[in-house]
């Protein structure tokens, strides 16, 4: 048994970023150039940290079409398919009783619930792949510079590269390089 | 200011459009008066809601403060220039009143239980004053939200949206009480006995849905034939967007509508789809509900789809088609029309209406700027662009 005390601690306990380095800028073009930079020379692993939401940052990073819409399409439809088959096997085959004259399989009448069905799978589906595609379980980690989340713009470069690499990348944007530990 | 020219070959297909709406519907009164009297009231009610959903779409942007939308705002201002033809064919609709409208017989009505006590409410006096009244409002507050609009071309006065915020308000307040209305007295009125709840929100869901058919088609041949060169894909988007959600809508409502009919099983109300179930109806229905609901949901899933002005006018196509043939639907039902209730006579007619329309509305277009310059918006719309 894990103890509450356990739990509380795993959630307030920190787990330390897995190095690279952090570029930090103070204005939000300045990132939205450093990430098309990174995005051009190839570098694999990134991200960048803004405090506020950036138009154009999925662009400059070069991010690609989410799986989101797909796993909601594709859970919705098959939550659809086993609830049309769970409702015609009580109705027509396990328990079939005449509701106010319909037929057996009545078609019209479980179109509200197959929508429902399709709704809450969807719905609760899109959450899980929210949370799984956007790695929302890493909540523990140390935030890699202290401002992003008040006025500080920050692009995470987790390749393994020098600091001259990196300067010589972002050169010319005016930011503040630190390895992160 | 840039203004669009119409090219010439565009106003000789719309202008031949036209024709052939007029001979289809001549030929329809020489072949079959009855039918043809019901043609013309599907071909003035497709042109009303056409022209009603410009307003409401223009009004539904001021009210939202919605910024997108203002590059392609002038389209749905300028629809509004379709309603004098509306009016004149409300005027011949007038003359076809006893071979349409039921209720207006006085001695059916004086045997008919239900309709001696609807007939003070579906009489031929007060019915005709109802449908000058909606259509003076329409008509007065559609021109002013367009004068307003232009005039604001000219001062470059950022006040004047206020203005227009306070227009569009009286606009989608009244719209919304004389279109339920309307559509009860023009349509729902062809069958006096058969009662639903849900009839307005359905005409008005088949508005919008084939509005925005109408604006997507017209923004898009714009911008083939040189135009609005500041809509991008991220607003083609968002009005594919809208195309999706009325799509929808349409489908939630009509089967509302429908299922507590199915479930109830009155015979006052089951009667209307007894009808439309039938004979040539069964085929016209279900190939209906499957062209007008299931097949632009699937096609407009995709993102791609709505982002590319091509694909999403030959969808818009369908959709405004099947916009039609919802209004065709609505109405020959009860009429007790002779044969596949879609023939020649209603293909004439679309085209007519697309010719009518179009014509009318990209005129009127080309003869003010591109885009409303005086907005202060504008810059905002232009720079647009949507969340990956």
């Amino acid at each position: 048994m894990i103890s509450f005390k356990e739990i509380k601690e795993g959630l307030f306990s920190y787990e330390e970023p897995a190095g690279g380095w952090v570029a930090t800028f103070k204005k939000p073009t300045d990132l939205l150039k450093a990430a098309t930079k990174v995005r051009d020379a190839g570098v694999g692993r990134f991200d960048c940290f803004t405090p506020m939401p950036l138009h154009g940052l999925d662009k400059a990073m070069g991010l690609k079409r989410s799986w989101v819409p797909f796993v909601t399409l594709v859970t919705g439809l098959l939550g659809a398919a086993l609830e049309l088959l769970y409702i015609t096997y009580i109705d027509v085959f396990d328990w079939p009783i005449v509701y106010g004259g319909k037929p057996h399989f009545a078609f019209w009448g479980y179109i509200p619930i197959l929508f429902e069905i399709t709704v809450f799978f969807g719905g609760l589906s899109t959450v899980a792949a929210v949370i799984i595609l956007g790695r929302l379980w890493c909540i523990n980690r140390k935030p890699v510079a202290p401002g992003i989340t008040s006025d500080t713009f920050a692009i995470w470069i987790g390749d393994n590269l020098t600091k001259e690499q990196v300067e010589n990348l972002l050169s010319g944007l005016g930011a503040e390089i630190t390895p992160v530990e | 200011m840039k203004k669009f020219t119409l090219p010439t070959k565009i106003q000789q297909v719309l202008l031949g459009f036209t024709a052939l709406g007029i001979i289809a519907l001549a030929a329809g009164f020489a072949v079959d008066a009855h039918r043809a009297w019901a043609g013309l009231l599907v071909f003035t009610f497709f042109l009303l809601i056409l022209s009603l959903a410009g307003g409401f779409f223009t009004a539904l942007q001021f009210i939202s403060g919605a910024k997108w939308s203002v590059v392609v705002r002038r389209i749905p201002e300028t629809t509004v220039m379709v309603l004098p033809v509306v009016g004149l064919l409300l005027i011949a609709v007038f003359f076809g009143i006893h071979h349409l409208y039921e209720w207006s017989h006085l001695d059916v009505v004086e045997n008919d239980h239900i309709l001696k006590y609807k007939s003070a409410y579906l009489n031929t006096p007060f019915f005709i004053a109802r449908i000058v009244i909606y259509f003076t409002l329409w008509f007065g507050l559609g021109m002013a939200l367009r004068k307003v609009s232009l005039a604001q071309d000219e001062s470059k006065d950022p006040a004047q949206r206020t203005t227009l915020v306070k227009l569009s308000t009286a606009y989608m307040l009244t719209f919304a009480y004389t279109f339920a209305l309307a559509a009860i007295d023009l349509i729902m009125s062809l069958e006096p006995h058969w009662f639903t709840t849900m009839f307005p929100v359905y005409a008005f869901s088949g508005l919008a849905y084939s509005g925005i058919s109408a604006f997507i088609i017209l923004i898009v041949t714009i911008q083939k034939h040189g135009g609005l060169a500041e809509v991008t894909e991220e607003h083609m988007h968002d009005l594919g967007k809208f195309l999706f959600v009325f799509t929808t809508f349409w489908a939630y409502i009509a089967f509302s509508q429908h299922m507590l009919t199915w479930y109830a099983n009155l015979p006052e109300e089951t009667y209307y789809l007894e009808v439309r179930l039938k004979g040539d109806w069964a085929i016209f229905t279900a190939a209906f509900w499957i062209l007008h609901f299931l097949i632009p949901f699937g096609i407009l899933l995709s993102r791609d789809v709505k982002r590319d002005g091509t694909r999403l006018a030959r969808v818009a196509w369908l959709t405004l088609f099947m916009g039609f043939v919802d209004v065709v639907w609505m109405v020959y039902g009860g009429l007790n029309i002779k044969g596949f209730p879609f023939g020649w006579l209603e293909l004439g007619l679309f085209f007519g209406a697309v010719g009518v329309f179009g014509y009318i509305v990209l005129a009127a277009y080309s003869k003010n700027a591109e885009v409303p310059v005086g907005d202060p918006m504008l810059e905002e719309s232009k720079h647009f662009h949507q969340p990956i």
